[in-house]
């Protein structure tokens, strides 16, 4: 080999670099600041699709040296190195080394900040999973805000993203007040100033989440909901998901507040305010345009509307079909049991369970279709009758969608509950159940004459028993007045205490009274037997000198 | 934690010696068939013959004559080449650099920030240091030889064993100073990164019930705590100080109703971020009269127990502990209960008045040292009391490591012989006992407190051709999980027993020199929940005797990395007597790796870890092929292949020494004390390396001389 064609041969591999540099070039010039401006511009094929599809990192969120350094110095093997990490930590996690998978789970974090899901998942396991591993519920409740504190790194990383909001609503909610040891976490949550404080930098911290009692963490995740709502709303990030579940968040934590003041404190004034915040919020959910999953657009609250516009295509159609519905509907009632037939003509509030049953059979026996209405218009009125049939076709499904959305959210249920629960009736149902378990958790089971030692005055002092009963006859009168709660959870929150108070019946001795002021109640959600062999139980484990 | 598997120095030694000898002769022997049959190939069966026993008769004057004086040369020009290529100045910029921002990242707020400390410091010079090993030592003879400055140093008088040695203990020496110098660095950085103390404003103490959970900080109080107050924020967390109740005396005869006269309560850091504080000293102690009651606030110094002359040396400069309390006198027993004596003064009114300030002391219980001594065995009894051949129960965990015992009406147990414990092993007429437990509920059952258990001692003595069975009264505790956490308990128990006639009698006895059985007894653990579970290892329950140097302890995990780099100096020393430089640099690396790696290249070998040996993982990786499915067709092959390579790498892990085995990092950072034995045990196996290494050494290098 001659001097001169190795010579060449350099030549020739020099000269195709350089014309592989300039597609190379052309595809990953990276992009350019212009002054005065924040966004880069400019750049190669690769830079101007990132920030076309806004992947680019620095639109993104922030970048972090440490996790820059870090990716850089897997050269090019981020995912092997992240595949190993995920290895790891889920061996530390088997073998219970909490520290060590803490922080290889903030490892894979720094490598691959911007992927959602990771930040949704090891948060989830670090609150939900390994906190539980602990016996000491405070250690439990570190571990939880470890998780959380996790979720919250991951926010400054993804700035144009609402997932990670939302996932902090239903953290902040759902793990600390819905836990088994949700009355400590709360209690906890209440009074850890330094963490209310570091929550400052991301939320509001004052009134907005304060109740009489401290912060309470349903009003904290509400902030996270309204976060992703604002960044939703200002165009930030794009809402891919459900908008009835998405905006229904938000306004849900006030009356879970609510509902756990009532819990935990004497049901006064500061939950019954909750509870009218929470109505005022759930309105302005039912008022809200929802998009569909139909591409159209309802609000919950036009329910009434739409059930109107129905009725009068309705009477319409039965105008140029004169006395046509009627007569089906009296011919198909013949057919009815004269079970189903009582049911049916039985006041929906005041049915059984059984009655319940009977009353939709017999519904679907005599119904009448609006096209078998139609089919009966005189021949001259045909295509009339026709167009009718299908403005009502379309009426009723545009009810059907508002009643399955609302359905979907249990949404009439929370809205009367909202109303009856800021209801001086219902204050006293509550307040009378809650003096009851704390009679009862003193075990002052019956009725006691106190003497008070200056006056020599003697007074009533009522027991637990005694308690439970007044309530009873409290909530009875709430259902009487509000009949929807009777279906929804209010009557089976009841059921707890329903055995407390056959408990304290037990340790005195006494038989559970028959009838119960809340048969009705219990018939109505099909508890009643229940309660019946509950009783029975009771009864045959009990000595003969028992009350039957 | 701790090393409750290990075999005492003195009991593994002679063994070891044994066996250590009986591979030395059979290496030998088989290196000397190897060196013969290499001889044949390059000359012919009697000229190697005749080359193989030159070389082994002049071998033993070469090893027997070795002049320190010439080693010590060799060193001297192997420092000095070595501080001329200025890789040190490399090594030693990079672990500042690490060390001066690496110290932004680490997290100081965790459960134990120590661990991250000492993870960080330990794991970087290990990194470095092997790195700065690797470099120094395969790069050196090939450069001489290749330079030819081998030359001026082979015309000396010199031995081919001189050479290898000197440049070793060169080596050894830049490393001894390197790692010396970053040991010191290193604690300085981890104790002055964790060193911190909070302030306490005394008007903030609130009255708590005891065991109550409606604090102002919404956390428990403990069981006989009176008052909280919160410390200063500072390293990113908060402690809790409670005022605790120690001891109540009360008036004549001391029965409920003669009143109180004195209680005595002390002042509580609880634990938070892994660790605790003590008080500093207030001054001595202050007292103050109002509403008929003395109060004073008094300090004790908490005395440090040491053994051996460095220890004692080392406590000397460590901080002096302070216990604070409070003392209430009465003349008259007018107050029944503490509550009361409480209610004449808020806490916070008397320490105002006695213009106390409270600071902490540096955290305690965090960078520590505890010396267990471990049972001899644990055994377990199964529900109906009957010992069990199984390790306890499983709950399903994954983590096998534990067996547990279930609470409530059951006979099950977990029992620890104890044999050799003496009174001179404890400082006092107390003993601790260190518990790190494992808890499983199978209800939810009371959210606020821990499951609870008990422990108690039992011992079997033969009397009179009887066997009688002493156990002491149950200890009952709320258990602490994922933590350590210590009974103290006096060593005077009351041992309760059935004696002849079948009458329970009971006496008092001192644990260790009456009630043990010479030195022997059990430590019994129940859990005495029902439907809960307490998870138990033979580490899990140990005497604590002592709390060791931390400083001391420190230096043993360095002294670990000091071995790790002496094995790779020589490794690379001996490679490079006959490869050359990038060749005995990837050797070693390899070597490096094999010690590293061991298990699982021993789990390979045994196909406990699925996918194949290197060809297979390769094959599998690049085609994204599941570890799990067969491989078909002609590329099986490779597997065959596999079986080989991963055989020949499985018994390099027998050759070359476990370094992990070296690297105490993980005793260190759960604060146990390093066993000087298996400190000596980890020396010998190096040094036993290192010179067999030399030898080969010497051998390569003589072959290489002839060669040449």
């Amino acid at each position: 080999m001659t001097q001169s064609s190795s010579f060449w041969r350099k030549v020739i591999y020099i000269s195709i670099i350089g014309l592989l540099l300039l597609p190379l070039s052309m595809l990953g010039q990276p992009s350019t600041k212009s002054a005065g401006s924040d966004l880069p511009d400019g750049g190669g094929v690769l830079a101007q699709m990132r920030q076309q599809e806004g992947l680019a990192q620095s639109s993104l969120g922030d970048i972090d040296p440490a996790s820059e350094t870090m990716k850089l110095a897997t050269l090019g093997l981020k995912g092997v190195a992240v595949t190993i990490l995920w290895d790891n930590a889920n061996t530390y996690k088997d073998e219970e080394n909490w520290e060590a998978f803490s922080a290889t789970v903030n490892q894979i974090i720094k490598l691959q900040p911007n992927f959602i899901t990771v930040w949704e998942y090891q948060a989830h396991n670090i609150a939900y999973n390994v906190s539980v591993e602990f016996d000491d519920y405070q250690a439990r409740y570190d571990w939880v805000k470890k998780g959380l504190d996790f979720l919250i790194q991951g926010l400054a990383y993804n700035r144009r993203d609402y997932k990670i909001l939302r996932n902090l609503g239903f953290f902040y909610g759902s793990k600390i007040g819905r836990s088994d040891e949700r009355l400590q976490f709360r209690a906890m949550f209440r009074r850890d100033r330094d963490y209310h404080e570091m929550l400052g930098d991301y939320i509001p911290m004052g009134s907005e989440v304060s109740t009489l009692y401290g912060i309470d963490n349903w009003l904290v995740a509400k902030q996270w909901y309204d976060k992703a709502e604002d960044k939703v709303r200002d165009g930030v990030a794009n809402l891919k998901s459900s908008h009835l579940m998405f905006y229904k968040d938000a306004p849900s934590q006030l009356r879970n507040c609510a509902m756990d003041l009532e819990e935990e404190f004497r049901p006064e004034e500061p939950a019954r305010r909750k509870w009218s915040e929470a109505l005022e919020a759930w309105n302005e959910y039912g008022n809200r345009a929802l998009l569909t999953s139909w591409e159209t657009e309802l609000r919950l609250n036009d329910k009434a509307t739409a059930l109107e516009e129905f009725r009068r295509l309705q009477a319409a159609l039965d105008q140029l079909a004169p006395g046509v519905r009627d007569q089906l509907l009296q011919e198909r009632r013949k057919k009815l049991s004269p079970e189903q037939m009582a049911a049916f003509d039985k006041e929906p509030s005041k049915r059984t369970l059984e009655e319940v049953y009977l009353a939709m059979e017999a519904e679907g026996l005599v119904r009448v279709e609006d096209q078998e209405v139609a089919d009966q218009v005189p021949s001259n009125q045909s295509d009339e009758g026709y167009r009718a049939l299908r403005a009502i076709q379309q009426a009723g499904e545009d009810l059907r969608r508002i009643e399955n959305y609302r359905s979907q959210t249990n949404y009439y249920y929370w809205l009367n509950r909202c109303e009856a629960e800021q209801s001086e009736l219902n204050l006293e149902a509550r307040a009378a159940m809650y003096d009851a378990r704390a009679l009862n958790e003193q075990t002052i089971l019956t009725t006691t004459d106190q003497v008070d030692p200056l006056t020599g005055e003697t007074t009533e002092k009522l027991g637990a028993k005694e308690m439970y009963e007044k309530a009873f006859e409290k909530w009875s009168e709430v259902f009487e007045a509000y009949p929807v709660l009777i279906d929804g959870v209010t009557a089976q929150e009841l059921e707890e205490s329903v055995r407390e108070y056959r408990l304290v019946l037990e340790r005195l001795v006494e038989p559970f009274p028959d009838p119960f002021v809340l048969d009705f109640v219990f018939a109505r959600t099909g508890t009643g037997e229940y309660a019946q062999q509950l009783e029975t139980m009771s009864n045959e484990s009990r000595p003969s000198s028992g009350g039957k | 934690m701790g090393y409750e598997e290990f075999v005492s120095f003195a009991d593994w030694l002679p063994s070891s010696l044994a066996t250590f000898g009986l591979i030395l002769v059979s290496c030998a022997f088989l290196g000397a068939i190897l060196a013969y049959l290499v001889g044949i190939v390059r000359y012919g069966p009697s000229e190697a013959f005749y080359k193989l026993w030159e070389g082994i008769f002049q071998a033993f004057p070469d090893l027997l004559f070795t002049s320190p004086k010439r080693v010590a040369a060799i060193a001297r020009l192997a420092i000095q080449e070595t501080l001329r290529r200025r890789v040190l100045l490399v090594v030693f910029a990079l672990f500042a650099l690490a060390l001066l921002f690496g110290g932004w990242f680490l997290d100081a707020g965790s459960d134990h920030p120590e661990r991250t400390y000492l993870g960080f410091v330990l794991g970087g010079t290990q990194f470095l240091v092997l790195f700065l090993g690797l470099l120094i030592s395969t790069a050196s003879l090939p450069q001489d030889i290749q330079n030819k400055t081998i030359y001026t140093v082979v015309t000396k008088p010199i031995r081919a064993g001189e050479i290898i040695m000197g440049r070793v203990l060169g080596f050894l020496l830049i490393g001894t100073v390197m790692i010396g110098s970053m040991g010191l660095i290193s604690y300085f950085f981890v104790v002055g990164g964790l060193n911190h103390r909070h302030s306490v404003d005394v008007s903030e103490f609130v009255r708590v019930n005891p065991d109550s959970t409606d604090t102002s900080s919404g956390r428990r109080a403990s069981a006989n705590a009176y008052y909280e107050a919160l410390s200063t924020r500072n390293a990113r967390h908060r402690h809790r100080i409670e005022l605790v109740l120690q001891q109540l005396s009360r008036g004549e005869g001391g029965s409920i109703g003669s009143g109180l006269q004195t209680a005595i309560f002390y002042l509580q850091v609880q634990n938070e971020s892994g660790h605790t504080h003590d008080f500093r000293s207030v001054g001595g102690n202050q007292e103050l009269i109002a509403g008929g009651i003395k109060y004073t606030l008094f300090e004790e110094k908490i005395e440090q127990k040491s053994s051996g002359l460095l220890e004692s040396l080392l406590n000397l400069f460590s901080e002096s502990r302070y216990r604070v309390g409070l003392r209430m006198d009465v003349e008259e027993g007018i107050f029944e209960n503490p509550e009361a004596m409480l209610a004449q003064r808020p806490l916070n009114e008397v320490l105002q008045e006695m213009n106390v300030t409270l600071v902490t002391s540096n955290p305690q219980e965090m960078l520590q040292a505890r010396v267990p001594y471990y049972a001899r065995e644990l055994s377990y009894l199964d529900r109906e009391g009957n010992i069990t051949e199984e390790r306890g129960m499983s709950v399903g965990k994954m983590n096998e490591k534990y067996g547990y015992i279930d609470g409530g009406t059951s006979l099950a147990r977990a029992i620890y012989r104890f044999n050799g414990l003496r009174p001179g092993m404890f400082s006092d007429d107390r003993v601790a006992i260190d518990m790190n437990l494992r808890v499983f509920r199978t209800l939810k059952g009371d959210i606020i407190h821990r499951v609870t258990g008990s422990v108690y001692f039992r011992v079997t003595k033969e009397e009179d051709g009887r066997k009688i069975t002493y156990e002491t009264e149950p200890v009952v505790f709320e258990s602490q999980e994922y933590s350590v956490q210590t009974l103290e308990l006096s060593r005077n128990v009351v041992a309760l027993w059935t004696d002849v006639e079948g009458n329970p009698a009971r006496q008092e006895m001192d644990l260790l020199t009456e009630f043990a059985d010479n030195g022997k007894f059990e430590v019994v653990l129940r859990c005495n929940e029902a439907g809960m579970y307490f998870g138990v290892a033979p580490s899990s329950v140990y005497f604590k005797l002592r709390d060791g140097s931390f400083a001391l302890n420190f230096a043993k995990c360095f002294f670990g990395i000091w071995l790790q780099f002496m094995l790779i100096s020589s490794l690379g020393v001996t490679l490079s007597s006959f490869l050359n430089a990038s060749v005995s640099l990837l050797a070693t690396v390899v070597a490096l790796l094999i010690g590293f790696f061991g298990d699982f290249i021993r789990d390979v070998a045994t196909q406990q870890i699925e996918g194949g040996g290197p060809l297979e993982a390769t094959y599998r990786l690049i085609t994204q092929m599941n570890v799990t499915s067969e491989l078909e067709g002609t590329i099986r092959f490779v597997s065959y292949i596999d079986v080989l390579l991963v055989k020949l790498m499985e018994v390099m892990t027998y050759i070359i020494p476990d370094f992990t085995q070296m690297h105490t990092q993980g005793p260190l950072a759960d604060g146990y004390n390093i066993p000087v034995g298996l400190v000596g045990f980890h020396t010998m196996v190096a040094f036993a390396f290192a010179m067999v290494l030399c030898i080969v050494g010497y051998f390569s290098l003589k072959t290489r001389e002839i060669a040449a």
